[in-house]
């Protein structure tokens, strides 16, 4: 257990350490061996582009770099714009409502006759439901039609 | 000491004619013989070898050599410059942990003042700084590092707060829990030897 009246007996030596380590003194020509490290330094200036210091340069070309990228992601999303079929986008506005801007047009336009939905149910076909039905579960079976009853073969 | 300032004045052979020039060298040579004893203090402190606490203080002024341009503008200069030395002295000590410890009882004898005493006494009380010295490096770091610098005579509270980046009452604390804590320490060290 320790006591603070331990404290001061154990200060002396510490102090004495202290002491020491506080007052050790070079070995004599401490300076001349600086001066002599220094001598064989090379002395470098720090590194300039275009008469610019290394980091405003290198500010500078992050800048202008960053500044492209968003201006060619600009462009290039403006020309992608994508326009709804029957609607007429605004050219030019003062930028107010929006929400209105997007016009009717004034013809209604018409379908294309080659156009058709993606996916046309053909009658009697069979769905995959019906040609591989999940183990037990019961899918009842489609009723055939009147006209194919009356030619089936019997 | 004589060839010192023209020592100092070859390195800037090149670019020896700039007025500017001249006076950074000057500067330096001033700051080499005000304050590298300063900094060797500082760097032993921590290194606790000559020649690396040496090698710490010629790199500290290899970095000032490299700021030379901002000496002007520095508010005290001999903060900065224990500030150098002491991030100096801590880089390399970090750099040094992977590799085996060389201080020695006999390096830290050759420090102490021999004075008129015997062999054996000379060598107990190195074993015995020696001892106090480990004690000391199992001190957390921000009390460590109170504790040493307010070990270097030439710096007083307030800056080793500037150089250790805060205030002076935490130095204080902070020495203060360093002193309780080494104690302690070698309480426990003497009671169970």
């Amino acid at each position: 257990m320790n006591h603070p009246d331990h404290l001061p007996v154990i200060d002396d030596p510490v102090d004495s350490t202290l002491r020491l380590i506080g007052s050790v003194s070079p070995r004599p020509g401490l300076e001349k061996r600086i001066a002599a490290r220094l001598a064989h330094a090379p002395v470098s200036k720090s590194a300039r582009f275009f008469g610019l210091p290394r980091l405003a340069f290198a500010s500078t070309a992050g800048l202008v770099a960053c500044a492209a990228i968003i201006a060619g992601s600009v462009n290039h999303s403006r020309r992608i714009l994508p326009v709804a079929p029957g609607m007429q986008l605004p050219g030019s506005t003062s930028g107010i409502g929006t929400v209105s801007g997007a016009r009717v047009a004034p013809k209604p336009v018409a379908a294309p006759s080659t156009g058709r939905a993606r996916s046309v149910r053909k009658p009697g076909a069979e769905s995959g439901t019906e040609l591989n039905p999940p183990r037990g579960v019961a899918v009842p079976k489609r009723p055939v039609p009147q006209e194919d009853q009356a030619t089936e073969p019997r | 000491m004589s060839a010192f300032p023209g020592q100092l004045a070859g390195w800037m052979a090149p670019a020896l004619a700039t007025a500017e020039t001249l006076d950074s060298s000057e500067t330096i040579t001033a700051l080499v013989a005000e304050y590298s004893t300063t900094l060797y203090r500082v760097a032993y402190s921590v290194m606790r070898n000559a020649a690396e606490a040496e090698d710490a203080v010629q790199e500290a002024f290899l970095r000032v050599l490299k700021h030379r341009d901002k000496i002007a503008e520095i508010r005290d200069v001999r903060v900065w410059l224990v500030r150098i030395t002491w991030n100096v002295v801590l880089d390399r000590k970090r750099r040094s942990k992977t590799r085996p410890e060389n201080e020695d009882v006999a390096d830290f004898a050759r420090i102490l003042p021999a004075s008129d005493r015997r062999a054996d006494e000379v060598l107990i009380s190195s074993q015995e700084h020696s001892r106090i010295l480990k004690a000391i490096d199992q001190l957390p770091a921000k009390e460590r590092q109170a504790l040493l610098l307010s070990a270097v005579q030439e710096l007083s509270t307030s800056e080793i707060a500037d150089v250790l980046g805060t205030t002076e009452s935490s130095i204080r604390s902070r020495i203060f829990r360093a002193r309780r804590e080494l104690s302690e320490l070698l309480g426990k060290q003497g009671g169970s030897r």
